[in-house]
């Protein structure tokens, strides 16, 4: 039973770092990604035009993985209390 | 470095200080909403362990409004220029930054409070998470509209 509790409480974690390091992580990475090789390099923009579109994309891959992380919490907590009610 | 009358010596410092309040301000809010909430989170959680996963949502929504201040302020490093560097640009940077961050500013505290209040109802009341995290969505969309406002007078 504990062991089971426990697990339990490793897998919450597990996704909780995951999530946040995804939200931290990838708005950074996508910035410059998109700046360097798409904005920048493929299409070749300004140095203007190119901050701004990458940054538009970096805010939209944040809210992406924001709302990732909404869906989980949201959906996950519920399915696992009502197996718990089981 | 050329000075004429339109990028003198000075200008630089208008976006230097853009930048920064960008990043300052939000950080301000961001703190504020991570440190309100999370007492909320600590006395929730003592009786209800089960919805600490739920109840991070107004910590990770806080951190968001730090990373709007970041990007801009980003953007904002990223224009600045030693040589003809004019004194409007340098006043429309400050202006980005100052929208962003005192908007970070407001919505921070807006989660704060909220995600406070929030997180502790829905211990009792778990139908008030879906209410707690559209008023949520909704004070984070005020540092949004300072994000965007920024980035559009940045393309000035």
């Amino acid at each position: 039973m504990a062991n089971t509790k426990e697990s339990a409480e490793l897998q919450v974690f597990k996704t909780v770092l995951f999530h946040c390091l995804v939200i931290i992580a990838l708005p950074v990475f996508s910035f410059f990604t998109s700046k360097i090789f798409i904005f920048d390099g493929l299409l070749g923009l300004n140095h203007v035009p190119s901050n701004v579109y990458s940054a538009g994309v970096a805010i939209l891959v944040l809210h992406i993985a924001l709302g990732a992380f909404i869906y989980r919490a949201y959906f996950d907590d519920q399915s696992k209390t009502q197996t718990k009610r089981d | 470095m050329t000075q004429t009358p339109e990028s003198p010596i000075y200008a630089p410092f208008f976006g230097v200080m853009g930048a920064a309040s960008a990043i300052i301000f939000s950080a301000l809010g961001a703190a504020y909403g991570t440190a309100k909430s999370g007492t909320g989170i600590a006395a929730m959680s003592v009786m209800r362990p089960e919805l600490i996963m739920k109840s991070i949502i107004p910590v990770v929504m806080a951190g968001i409004i730090a990373i709007y201040g970041l990007v801009v302020a980003v953007l904002i490093a990223g224009g600045l220029e030693s040589n003809n560097y004019t004194l409007y640009k340098g006043f429309v940077h400050l202006g980005a930054g100052l929208a962003v961050g005192f908007s970070g500013l407001a919505a921070g505290f807006a989660i704060g409070i909220v995600g406070d209040a929030g997180v502790r109802g829905t211990a009792q009341q778990p139908r008030l998470f879906v209410g707690m995290i559209l008023i949520l969505i909704f004070a984070e969309v005020l540092g949004l509209y300072g994000l965007i406002v920024a980035i559009y007078l940045y393309t000035k």
